[in-house]
């Protein structure tokens, strides 16, 4: 049974070695919650995606430093929000990698977003106090 | 990681990398595999069949594999994919541009050539 509103926040260390621990809480929240495997999957590379941006774009004179993650279950829909209060970056504005081109011609990079946008549903950017706010959202029917 | 290869009799190099390829792990599984590179290997398998988890990092670091390979008149196949990892080829369109088989030795046939 799903509760209503259920929630939970990790305050990750700006280290990329935090990103696979995080994981397997997300994972198991989720479960825990009802949302189906596969939107969890999607979730965590989405989540994944984003906090590695801010790890490493974030800080430039580096520092130890935290990124907020939040989410939220309820009426069939998780909310992730994603914060820190690094230099002011929209993700949003990256603009989207070639897919079209052959091997040869592929430029490396921008995939990172492209894979937040196509997995959720709605991903929505703020900057809001000094921070980075990086919503999204993924709606989940019967699995 | 040092990524678990081995040296088929047709001289293919196959490579098995275990776990996660992500933001964390892809430092030392590209000095990895670009080392192979630098020995002169030109026949390269990717076996995925223990690879539990992609995400951009990796994909970009097959890609740069891909593309050194190609550079050198070489070959790279990738081979049993797990689904999830073969949903994040396809939405990214690596899928295309790369050459992805079902079997090992599908794989190891389509670099021989």
């Amino acid at each position: 049974m799903t509760a209503a509103g259920a929630r939970f926040t990790l305050n990750l260390p700006n280290r990329l070695a935090a990103i696979g621990e995080a994981a397997e809480e997300i994972e198991r929240f989720c479960a825990a919650n009802g949302v189906p495997p596969a939107a969890a999957g999607h979730l965590n590379l989405a989540l994944d995606e984003t906090i590695t941006n801010a790890i490493e774009y974030a800080w430039p004179d580096g520092g130890e430093h935290e990124v907020m993650v939040s989410l939220t279950v309820a009426d069939g829909e998780i909310v992730a929000e994603v914060s820190d209060d690094g230099a002011a970056f929209d993700p949003l504005k990256v603009p989207p990698p070639d897919l079209e081109s052959d091997l040869e011609a592929r430029p490396i990079g921008g995939l990172g977003v492209h894979f937040v946008k196509t997995l959720m549903d709605e991903v929505a950017y703020r900057r809001a106090d000094g921070r980075n706010v990086l919503t999204m959202r993924k709606r989940f029917g019967a699995s | 990681m040092t990524i678990p290869s081995e040296k088929t009799k047709g001289k293919v190099l196959v490579l098995k990398p275990e776990g996660r390829l992500d933001s964390n792990t892809i430092a030392a599984a590209e000095a990895d595999m670009f080392s192979y590179l630098e020995k002169g290997e030109t026949k390269v398998v990717l076996d995925l069949s223990g690879l539990d988890y992609i995400s951009s990092s990796g994909l970009r670091l097959v890609l740069m594999m891909g593309k050194r390979l190609s550079l050198k008149g070489g070959k790279l196949a990738l081979c049993s994919l797990k689904p999830n990892i073969r949903e994040v080829f396809e939405i990214s369109g690596f899928i295309s541009i790369l050459t992805v088989v079902g079997t090992r030795a599908e794989a190891e046939a389509a670099v021989a050539r």
